[in-house]
C-alpha cells in the first residue's frame, strides 16, 4: 500500500502532559503535521 | 534553528491557517522532558507534541542529513539569512538527533495523505503560500 493510500489514523504522539494523541482524534478535520528536526 | 524559523513563519500567518479550520500540529523527535522544557519558554498558537521513538518519521520516510548537506551554499545561505533575521544558533539537546530531517504532511478529512513535503536538506521547507494553497485545495475538495 502506498503512503497516499494508507490510512494514518493510528499515528500516535506524546502530548506534553504525557498523554497520547492519536491522529484519529482529528477524523473529519484536515490536518497539517509539521515534523521538526529538533526543538533547539 | 531552521525548524524554529519555520514554526515562526506559520505563527506569523496564523490567522490564514486558522481560517482553513485545519488542525496544525508540530511534532518534535524529542524526549518528553525536552518537549516540556521547551514549552516553558515558547508558546505557539498550535500544539507541539513529540515522537521520541521517531516512529512517524520512519513511517513517513523522512531521511537524515549528511554532513556535506550542511556545506551546500543554499544551506549556508539559509542559515545566514535566519541569523540575519534574529534567529539564534542553539545546540540541539544531546537526546535529539542532529541530522534528522523534517517535513510537512497534509492529511485530508479521511486521514489520507494528500501532500508531502520531505526536507531534502536542513533548511528545505515549503513556503507558507504553498502550504496554505494546498490546505485550501484539500478543503475545497471536501477533503
Amino acid at each position: 500500500m502506498s503512503a497516499k493510500e494508507e490510512n494514518w489514523a493510528d499515528l500516535e504522539f506524546l502530548r506534553a502532559d504525557g498523554s497520547t494523541l492519536r491522529l484519529a482524534e482529528f477524523a473529519n478535520r484536515t490536518v497539517l503535521l509539521i515534523l521538526l528536526r529538533h526543538l533547539a | 534553528m531552521a525548524c524554529q524559523a519555520h514554526l515562526g513563519e506559520v505563527q506569523a500567518r496564523w490567522p490564514d491557517f486558522a481560517a482553513t479550520h485545519a488542525v496544525v500540529l508540530g511534532v518534535a523527535p524529542s524526549p518528553l522532558e525536552v518537549l516540556r522544557a521547551y514549552l516553558t519558554t515558547t508558546s505557539w498558537s498550535f500544539e507541539i507534541v513529540c515522537d521520541p521513538e521517531r516512529i512517524a518519521y520512519r513511517r513517513l520516510s523522512l531521511a537524515r542529513a549528511r554532513w556535506r548537506d550542511y556545506l551546500r551554499p543554499k544551506v549556508l545561505f539559509g542559515y545566514l539569512k535566519i541569523l540575519f533575521h534574529g534567529g539564534r544558533v542553539k545546540r540541539p539537546s544531546g537526546q535529539e538527533d542532529l541530522h534528522q530531517l523534517g517535513g510537512d504532511f497534509l492529511f485530508d478529512r479521511s486521514l489520507r495523505l494528500r501532500q508531502a513535503w520531505r526536507s531534502r536538506d536542513p533548511i528545505d521547507r515549503p513556503s507558507m503560500d504553498e502550504l496554505l494553497n494546498a490546505l485550501q485545495r484539500v478543503a475545497d475538495n471536501n477533503g
